[in-house]
């Protein structure tokens, strides 16, 4: 019993991880201009199939996952030169109505591309597992931390030590102050839709590797988890995505192992209704959400 | 409406001119004539080619795609009371839809009570489960009332899956009989067509009377600056925990529609795709606008049933068509001009 739940948590803590990548991808954005940026799930999932069509063609995994990587930056580019660009300071409705209708022409395009069906996702990634004190630990689980825990390092330092992290920081605070200071504006936020973009797809590619499997629905269930995570960490907090998603993940293994796995989605709907209620700041929020 | 409506607005001729409005109802009718000749032929065009369809229309196939856009009608137009009027971004509509269906069939098939009292409880199940979902949805900032909207849809079809006994797990629940009121019985596509109208133009009138209304007025004023209509007494709360009810009371209705309409109801009718395709139709046509939720049913519907090609690409030329209306039209093909224009 003791080791059984050790292994639920191990491997929430794996899924967590991957929630916190997507998450934090969101939470960048969210927190630039506190828009929705409801395609990031659909940008993670095409990105991610990407990936697998390289691969299909015969393309080394590496450079694969390279390619789904710019075919995201340049997604989440587009739909924020396209579908948010021409609508900032508009009534917020119309951003957000704007903002799901970008996610039905991805999710239509990915239909029509890939299908419906899920596709089985193979990498040559090395498989083993050792067991330590009766929890079996595989190579998947250390891959996926690993990445975790290099690109939340390397995002922190991004974010706080560069000069284009403290552009961010200013946008975030006060974009029309931002904008008079001389920062390019436009420029840093399409960058910030790459990056949070790129963050996704690696989290896409993680989330495939790990799970065998690739299938359109997976762009739903992202950003519902993603959004869930950004609700218990904090809107918009990078460290708060990463405790949100841990979190989420955590809790959903043990709810999946110990109930039942066909109320997942229940459950992470459950959970996020309760953070909205109780807390809706999140667990390391920042003071204030919303300056509307 | 009531002549001492304080709430009234002033009643302007097309040209924008105000007019008096005259006083016995028959020279009211007599002035609205004079005023509006076009859109008063056209209404009444319109009431004769609906109550002579069944006769026009000769093939059964065409008659079913109109009784399919009838079906959607209620979730379009309830849909943009939420999310045209009072600005609301629901999007869960396939919950209460699946909810209404769901409820049908299993009472159609597993006891007596009369189809009409069916409608009735499947909408006022719908609209519980609206009304439930609404105190935390309006409770929490308006970005995050759609994503709580979509887990609703996620957990209805979690339960529909899940739950055999009841639902029939994937493989649904068949075998719900012919529709029949009063010993009246729909035989065919042809006689549900007059069950499918009156439901949908019940939801027309309706929401017609909401637009028109200080209620309707109201949504408008939270959609527009919620804070300087709670500066104005106005309570932002009640008034949207209410048009999610009312909406989802529509969805519920629409899902009885087609519990027996198909004689079958299963998971794959409600998945999000479904929520996001009355989303769609619901703006398409302009925010707040009952006409275009009408156009917009139609356009996504019959469209792609008749022209085939159409079919996969829908949800996609749907979106990009709704992102050019954002930016060049925010009220929509047909929105209504009466509210401010949406962007300031």
């Amino acid at each position: 019993m003791g080791s059984e739940l050790m292994q639920q948590i191990v491997n929430g803590l794996a899924a967590g991880a991957i929630y916190a990548l997507i998450a934090v991808g969101y939470n960048l954005v969210f927190g630039l201009l506190e828009l929705i940026n409801f395609s990031h799930g659909h940008v993670y999932m095409v990105g991610t199939f990407v990936v697998l069509s390289l691969m299909d063609t015969g393309i080394p995994f590496p450079v694969a996952i390279l390619g789904g990587l710019v075919i995201g930056a340049g997604l989440g580019m587009a739909v924020e030169r396209f579908a948010y660009r021409p609508l900032r300071g508009a009534n917020r409705i119309i951003p957000t109505v704007s903002a799901v209708a970008a996610t039905l022409v991805l999710e239509n395009a990915a239909n029509i591309i890939w299908g419906p069906a899920a596709r089985r996702f193979d990498t040559p990634l090395p498989k083993g597992s050792i067991e330590v004190l009766g929890v079996t630990l595989t190579t998947m689980h250390g891959i996926v931390f690993g990445t975790a825990a290099v690109l939340a390092f390397g995002l922190w330092l991004l974010v706080e030590k560069t000069p284009w992290g403290r552009s961010v920081r200013a946008i975030r605070d006060d974009l029309p102050t931002a904008q008079l200071m001389g920062i390019a504006v436009n420029r840093i936020v399409s960058s910030v839709y790459a990056l949070g973009s790129i963050l996704g797809v690696l989290a896409g590619v993680l989330f495939a590797a790990y799970y065998s499997t690739v299938y359109v629905g997976m762009g739903f269930t992202g950003t519902l988890n993603a959004f869930t995570a950004a609700v218990i960490g904090g809107i918009g907090s990078i460290k708060g995505s990463f405790i949100g998603g841990l979190t989420l993940g955590v809790v959903q293994a043990l709810a999946a192992g110990f109930l039942s796995s066909g109320y997942m989605n229940a459950i992470t709907f459950v959970i996020l209704i309760l953070f909205l209620i109780a807390r809706p700041r999140g667990v390391v929020g920042r003071a204030e959400v919303s300056r509307a | 409406m009531s002549k001492l409506d304080m709430g009234k607005a002033a009643v302007f001729a097309d040209d924008g001119t105000p007019i008096d409005v005259a006083t016995s109802p028959w020279a009211r009718v007599k002035q609205v004539l004079a005023l509006r000749p076009v859109r008063i032929t056209l209404i009444v065009v319109g009431i004769v080619v609906l109550f002579v369809m069944p006769v026009i229309v000769p093939s059964q196939y065409i008659m079913n795609v109109i009784v399919v856009c009838l079906i959607w009608i209620p979730l379009s137009i309830g849909q943009n009371l939420v999310t045209g009027n009072a600005g609301v971004t629901v999007m869960g509509q396939a919950a209460f839809y699946a909810v209404g269906a769901y409820t049908a069939a299993i009472l159609s098939t597993r006891t007596e009570i009369p189809h009409p009292i069916i409608f009735l409880i499947a909408m006022c199940l719908a609209g519980l489960v609206g009304f439930v979902i609404s105190l935390p949805a309006v409770r929490v900032s308006g970005d995050y009332v759609f994503v709580v909207t979509l887990g609703l849809n996620l957990i209805v079809l979690d339960v529909a899956r899940q739950w055999i006994d009841v639902t029939g797990g994937a493989a649904g629940t068949p075998g719900i009989p012919l529709f029949t009121a009063f010993g009246w019985v729909s035989r065919s596509v042809y006689d549900f067509y007059w069950v499918a109208l009156i439901v949908a133009a019940v939801c027309t009138a309706l929401a017609v009377a909401i637009g028109a209304s200080r209620y309707g007025r109201t949504l408008t004023a939270l959609r527009e600056d919620r804070m300087a209509a709670e500066a104005s007494g106005i309570r932002a709360t009640a008034p949207r925990v209410w048009i999610i009810a009312v909406s989802a009371m529509m969805g519920g209705l629409a899902g009885a529609l087609l519990a027996f309409h198909l004689g079958f109801v299963g998971p794959s009718s409600f998945d999000t795709q479904v929520s996001l395709l009355i989303f769609e139709m619901a703006i398409i046509g302009g925010l707040g606008s009952v006409r275009g939720s009408i156009l917009g049913a139609v356009l996504l519907i019959a469209l792609p049933e008749l022209l085939r090609p159409l079919q996969d690409i829908r949800l996609g030329l749907g979106g990009i068509i709704i992102i050019l209306l954002m930016i060049y039209r925010p009220n929509g093909i047909l929105g209504s001009s009466s509210t401010s224009p949406l962007v300031k």
